[in-house]
């Protein structure tokens, strides 16, 4: 079982799921699918969307949430952590080549989304990581997700949950070296 | 047996039609449907030159009272999957296919990826995409609401002419995806069928198509395979209300108003018997010309029919046995001159050669009637004992299923009955 570090925990992706990683999720290049997005919650980020969100269904014990968040301001943003209906434990995570390997690890910093434009959350890339599950994501639930950003406001959405072949439940966290 | 049309190149119009009616009674065949019904839209006046890629850029609406892919002007390639439920799948399963279909939808037929699109470009051209579900018998059992099961979904009771096989018949959930270009629609197919791995294993895939979009002027009723025009005398749309869609106050459970019943008969065509008529039985068979769609009585596809003329020979123009005849709602149920109209948006299929070297060729024969039992089965039935074209046709496959109303934004299909 996954034990969460309170250190920077590097996790090994196998090499076999290297091939998802190549895949967009959900046409994150098109630029008005970012039209379609969540009411905010009222003490929203008010220039903060979030389009195209979606979770992978797992039993357990972690899942990875993406979608599209844009930013209609003036001035940037950074989402600083992320909380979720789907269990009381969540990482921003990034996917970075090391020692010949891809793996992923929380991201320093967070995600920065620039006035004016959108950070994407993808498969094989930065996401937000949904760890020790109580209970299974079933393709079709919806999960509530809640972004924090630097300035302190939140933003929560809802992110429908989607049987997907490529991705995270495979992981096996391995220190690295 | 006397007249078989098995040779029907040497006999006479009279022995033709005497001998064919007496031919009919023994022979196993079916068709509820063809060449009656009526494209639904007038023919606009010439648009401009439209761009290039305007066929691929058509958007069919998906939020509305009524689900898209029923009143929506057929379109090129029509996909029926019947899905089976997995076991377990209960009410709160349901519930969240019925969202992700729902997700699948609305975004590919408006030419937006799914979410979680794994060939994203593939749903950018929408070509009037259409996604329609349907529930059948199992729906309800599995969702412990065997109450809200319309009276009529059912199997069809059996008809003389049926040789129906499992593998196309039946479904607990209907998957109707149509479009006028066969990547669109294979896509939508992929991605909604990888949606509902989790609840139901597809039962049966039936493809069809009609021409091509472009092909013929919009509005043109399509023709299918024996060359008939097919769907000239459907109900015009301001008379879908109550024939097509379930209206209030009809005894029907009120999670389907606005919602209607199908029916899908998978109907063989015996091409190479059928061939062997020359064209003037072959269009006394339908009672239309083959060439304008026209009635035998009349020279315009929408002359309406007039069942009484006779020829000079003493004969019934439209013979008493002819397609549209039997298939119309007024000439043969005075008693329910309304009661029997349906609307058919029939594709063709091809599927190669049977093992006995004949083309494997007919229609998926879709029927939409508020009401299947008061609506349909008279039709089918007058068909099924009387037709002359039973003689070439035959019914393989069958399957009933209730469509529920249309969605808006926010909601999902199916609410009505699951939420």
């Amino acid at each position: 079982m996954y034990a969460p570090s309170h250190h920077p925990a590097r996790l090994l992706l196998p090499l076999l799921a290297a091939g998802a990683l190549t895949v967009a999720a959900c046409g994150t290049s098109s630029t008005d699918t970012a039209t379609e997005a969540s009411t905010p919650s009222p003490a929203a980020a008010d220039p903060i969307t979030v389009a195209d969100a979606w979770v992978k269904a797992s039993p357990g014990p972690m899942t990875g949430a993406f979608g599209i968040i844009a930013n209609t301001g003036d001035a940037d943003l950074t989402v600083v952590s992320a909380s979720t209906s789907a269990s009381s434990m969540t990482e921003l995570h990034e996917v970075v080549m090391a020692d010949g390997q891809m793996v992923m690890q929380p991201k320093e910093g967070g995600f920065d989304v620039p006035a004016g434009g959108e950070h994407v959350l993808e498969p094989g890339a930065d996401h937000i990581m949904i760890m020790q599950m109580d209970t299974p994501v079933e393709a079709g639930d919806d999960v509530e997700i809640t972004l924090t950003f630097d300035d302190g406001s939140t933003y929560t959405y809802a992110a429908q949950a989607r049987e997907f072949e490529g991705g995270m439940e495979s992981y096996q966290p391995t220190p690295m070296p | 047996m006397t007249g078989t049309p098995a040779e029907p190149g040497s006999l006479s119009r009279r022995r033709f039609l005497t001998g064919g009616a007496a031919a009919v009674g023994g022979v196993a065949a079916a068709g509820a449907g063809f060449a009656v019904g009526r494209a639904s839209a007038p023919v606009p006046p010439p648009p401009p030159p439209p761009p290039a890629d305007a066929v691929g850029r058509a958007v069919e609406p998906f939020h509305g009272p009524h689900q898209a892919g029923v009143a929506t002007g057929v379109q090129a390639v029509g996909v029926f999957v019947a899905l089976d439920l997995a076991p377990g799948t209960d009410r709160d399963a349901l519930v969240r296919l019925m969202r992700l279909w729902t997700t699948d939808a609305e975004r590919l037929t408006q030419g937006r990826p799914t979410l979680a699109d794994t060939q994203p470009e593939l749903a950018t051209a929408p070509a009037r995409l259409t996604m329609t579900v349907g529930y059948g018998p199992g729906v309800f059992d599995a969702a412990g609401l065997a109450d809200q099961r319309p009276a009529w979904l059912a199997p069809l009771p059996p008809f003389g002419i049926d040789r129906l096989e499992d593998r196309w018949s039946g479904g607990d959930l209907l998957l109707h995806l149509a479009g006028d270009d066969p990547m669109a629609v294979a896509h939508a197919q992929r991605m909604a069928l990888r949606s509902a791995a989790a609840f139901a294993g597809v039962r049966w895939v039936q493809s069809g198509f009609v021409r091509g979009a472009g092909v013929a002027a919009s509005g043109t009723t399509p023709r299918n395979l024996m060359g008939q025009v097919d769907g000239t005398a459907n109900p015009p749309p301001e008379d879908f209300d109550g024939v097509v869609w379930v209206g209030p106050g009809t005894g029907a459970p009120a999670w389907l108003q606005g919602g209607t019943g199908m029916v899908l008969r998978r109907i063989r065509m015996l091409l190479d018997t059928w061939d062997a008529l020359d064209r003037g039985q072959r269009e006394q068979v339908i009672g239309r010309r083959l060439d304008t769609g026209a009635p035998l009585t009349g020279t315009a596809e929408r002359d309406p029919p007039d069942f009484e003329a006779v020829g000079p020979d003493g004969l019934l123009v439209i013979p008493e046995f002819a397609h549209i005849r039997l298939a119309n709602a007024t000439s043969s149920a005075p008693d329910a001159p309304t009661g029997t109209r349906i609307l058919r948006r029939p594709f063709s299929y091809d599927d190669g050669v049977l093992p006995d070297g004949s083309p494997d060729v007919g229609l998926l024969f879709a029927a939409y009637a508020a009401d299947i039992g008061a609506q349909f089965v008279p039709i089918q039935q007058r068909l099924a004992e009387q037709d002359l074209l039973n003689t070439w046709t035959t019914p393989v496959g069958s399957a009933v299923f209730a469509l529920p109303p249309g969605t808006e934004p926010g909601g999902w299909i199916g609410e009505p009955l699951l939420g």
